[in-house]
């Protein structure tokens, strides 16, 4: 395997086909999140590791899972991750683990990690899966650390809660659901401008 | 038929090693979990009261608090509003003459950004020193400042706190 086809893997999911400005995936998760920067770094680690580890498990399994049953077998990995997850975060950081709230159960319903395990892990090699995840989550990270940052400073005048400026009086409607739709809207703009 | 069976036999593997990792990793974090869960529980009662030295050992509310010579120095209550989306759940510390000394949120499930403040340290500090009739939206004629933009949220949980700490007067008298 080339080391230009393994840079090529990893950073498709940064921009040709990030999962959430490109692909258009997991977008309920991300008007949640994206309110507080931190919140948004939290969740992207979650993500990344549940769909790492998914995407691994799926790849050594992909010559012995039957084809009429690879979406149970798919759930049930992402399952036992996403319970990993939430366990290890209730116990080692539930300040985090508080604000994600249902947001991290609801990791196993999320369409990217099953969209990359049926289009990506179940055909590919381990190696290859890897970069894939880190790419997908690196990129689901990125997106909603953006969209948090542009969120928070314009929503409530704080980055990672500190603030920034006196005197400034906070634009409400970003911190709301309509506020992620406008900053996802106008990023997917930019990046189509990008990839032109 | 026999498909069917090699099929059952691998989900079976599968769920069978889930179940086996989710049961080691559950084994390793409870305790854990437990012990963060008591640990926030004890600096919420001393955040809410921080006069009291130790608390009352028992499940329910209200507790009492105590100095180290055991005198009782104030009340811990926990209050339940209904919020604008589901119930808002607080600790509320008071001193022996009903004086609020402390709010705590612990749980609540207002909009991100907006009603999510009531948690925040600027609003709950209002609370410290009033007594129970000046615990009122300034809207209302109290002496709290409400959110902007988050009215039932904020109406929600200072009138609760308000009602709570009247009925506890009455029990206590």
């Amino acid at each position: 395997m080339s080391l230009k086809k393994l840079s090529s893997e990893f950073t498709k999911g940064l921009i040709k086909e990030n999962p959430v400005l490109g692909l258009m995936l997991g977008l309920c998760s991300v008007l949640a999140v994206s309110t507080e920067v931190k919140n948004a770094i939290g969740m992207g680690c979650a993500m990344t590791f549940v769909i790492l580890g998914s995407n691994i498990l799926v790849s050594l399994l992909r010559k012995t899972i039957p084809q009429k049953v690879r979406i149970p077998v798919f759930l049930i990995v992402i399952g036992s991750f996403t319970t990993i997850v939430d366990l290890v975060m209730n116990a080692y950081a539930p300040a985090i683990h508080k604000n994600l709230g249902i947001f991290i159960p609801l990791i196993v319903v999320n369409c990217i990690i099953i969209a990359r395990a049926e289009a990506f892990a179940v055909k590919n090699t381990v190696l290859n899966s890897i970069i894939d995840a880190l790419g997908m989550g690196f990129g689901y990270t990125l997106v909603l650390f953006v969209i948090a940052t542009i969120r928070e400073i314009s929503g409530n005048g704080t980055f990672l809660g500190v603030k920034l400026f006196t005197g400034f009086n906070p634009v409400l409607v970003m911190m709301l659901p309509p506020g992620a739709f406008i900053t996802i809207g106008l990023l997917m703009a930019v990046l189509r401008v990008f990839k032109k | 038929m026999k498909e069917t069976i090699k099929l059952g036999k691998y989900l079976f593997i599968i769920c069978a090693v889930a179940g086996a990792t989710l049961a080691a990793t559950n084994y390793f974090t409870t305790k854990k979990i437990a012990s963060q869960k008591l640990e926030a529980e004890n600096d919420a009662l001393k955040e809410v009261l921080p006069a009291a030295f130790c608390f009352e050992e028992k499940n329910n509310f209200p507790k009492n608090g105590f100095d180290e010579k055991n005198n009782i120095v104030g009340y811990v209550l926990k209050v339940i509003a209904a919020g604008y989306s589901g119930e808002i759940s607080a600790l509320v510390g008071l001193d022996r003459n009903f004086r609020v000394t402390g709010v705590k949120i612990l749980s609540q499930n207002e909009t991100p950004g907006l009603g999510s403040k009531i948690s925040e340290k600027n609003f709950l500090s209002q609370f410290i020193g009033k007594f129970s009739e000046k615990v009122l939206l300034k809207k209302d004629g109290g002496e709290i400042d409400g959110i902007t933009s988050a009215t039932i949220s904020s109406r929600a949980i200072t009138d609760a706190i308000r009602k709570n700490i009247d009925e506890f007067k009455k029990t206590v008298k």
